[in-house]
C-alpha cells in the first residue's frame, strides 16, 4: 500500500479547519437548543448520552468476559 | 430552551439522562451527610444541553474532618463504589488531603463516575462560597459553579473539548451573564484575547 506524502503545514491547516467547523457546529446546535422546547432537546440529549454510557459499559463487560474465557482456556 | 434565571438560582425542566441521574443520586447523599459541594467543569455544559457524553462528573466538596468523611464514605458505599481507592482512610489521607481525587461509580459500573476533590486553590473556595442553585423539574436541586467563572475557566483549560464547552455556555448564556463578574474572571485568568478570538463573534 502506498502511503501519501504528508505535508505538516497541510496537516495544521486541516486541524485548524476541523476545529473551526466544530465551533461553527456548536453555534448552530446552541441556536437550535435555544429555540427548541426543553422537552425535545433534552430527549435528544438523553438518547445520545444514555447510548454512549450503555456502549461504554457493554464494551467493558465484553472485555472482562473475554479475559475470563481466555483464563479458563489456559 | 426555557430557563428562569434569578440572582440566586436557575430553574428549568428537562428529561433526565444517565449523567443527570448519577449527579442527583450522588448529591442527595452529600446533602444527607450535610456536606457542601459544587459541581464544576464539563458537566455544567452538559446540564444545559451540550450534546456530548462524559466519563466523569467533577465535584468539589468542602474540607471535612476524617470522622465526617468516614460517615460520608459509609453512606456512599450503600449505592456507589470507589473505583480507585479501597478504604476511607487511604481515600482521605493518601488522596484527598494530598490534592488527588477519588472516583465513585454506580456499583458494578466503571463509567460514568463522580470525581471528588477537596478545595485546594483560592478559586475552588470562591466557587464553593458562590455556588449557584439549579432546580430541575421543580424538585431536584443541585449546586453548580457560576457560569461567569466556568466560561473563562474552560478557556484556560484550553483543549478543544474545553473550548467547545466555553463556546456552548457563552452561546446559551451571553445575554444573561453578570458581565462585570464575567469580565473580571476573564481578566484574572488572562483569557481576554482568547475570548475575543474564540467566543465573541
Amino acid at each position: 500500500m502506498k502511503i501519501p506524502k504528508i505535508d505538516p503545514e497541510e496537516l495544521e491547516e486541516m486541524k485548524r479547519n476541523n476545529f473551526r467547523d466544530n465551533l461553527d457546529f456548536i453555534d448552530l446546535y446552541a441556536e437550535w437548543v435555544k429555540k427548541t422546547p426543553n422537552k425535545k432537546w433534552s430527549h435528544e440529549q438523553k438518547v445520545l448520552i444514555d447510548s454512549q454510557i450503555r456502549s461504554a459499559n457493554e464494551f467493558r463487560t465484553a472485555q472482562k468476559n473475554r479475559k475470563l474465557t481466555e483464563k479458563r482456556n489456559i | 430552551m426555557e430557563l428562569q434565571i434569578t440572582k440566586k438560582k436557575i430553574e428549568f425542566d428537562k428529561e433526565i439522562n444517565e449523567l443527570d441521574g448519577l449527579v442527583f443520586d450522588f448529591v442527595k447523599i452529600l446533602d444527607t451527610a450535610n456536606v457542601r459541594y459544587v459541581l464544576v467543569s464539563g458537566y455544567i455544559a452538559i446540564l444545559f444541553g451540550r450534546s456530548r457524553g462524559s466519563e466523569d462528573i467533577d465535584i468539589i466538596i468542602e474540607k471535612i474532618d476524617p470522622t465526617k468523611f468516614e460517615m460520608l464514605w459509609r453512606l456512599l458505599a450503600e449505592r456507589f463504589e470507589c473505583v480507585n481507592v479501597a478504604t476511607p482512610k487511604s481515600a482521605y489521607e493518601t488522596y484527598l488531603l494530598t490534592g488527588h481525587s477519588i472516583r465513585f461509580s454506580r456499583k458494578g459500573l466503571f463509567v460514568p463516575n463522580v470525581e471528588v476533590k477537596l478545595p485546594k486553590y483560592e478559586l475552588d473556595y470562591w466557587t464553593l462560597d458562590n455556588r449557584k442553585q439549579v432546580v430541575l423539574n421543580g424538585k431536584d436541586a443541585i449546586f453548580i459553579s457560576p457560569i461567569e467563572l466556568q466560561i473563562p475557566f474552560k478557556l484556560s483549560l484550553g483543549s478543544e473539548k474545553d473550548i467547545g464547552d466555553a463556546r456552548y455556555l457563552y452561546d446559551i448564556f451571553k445575554d444573561r451573564l453578570d458581565n462585570k463578574l464575567f469580565m473580571e474572571f476573564l481578566k484574572k485568568l488572562d483569557k481576554e484575547a482568547e475570548f475575543e478570538k474564540l467566543l465573541k463573534k
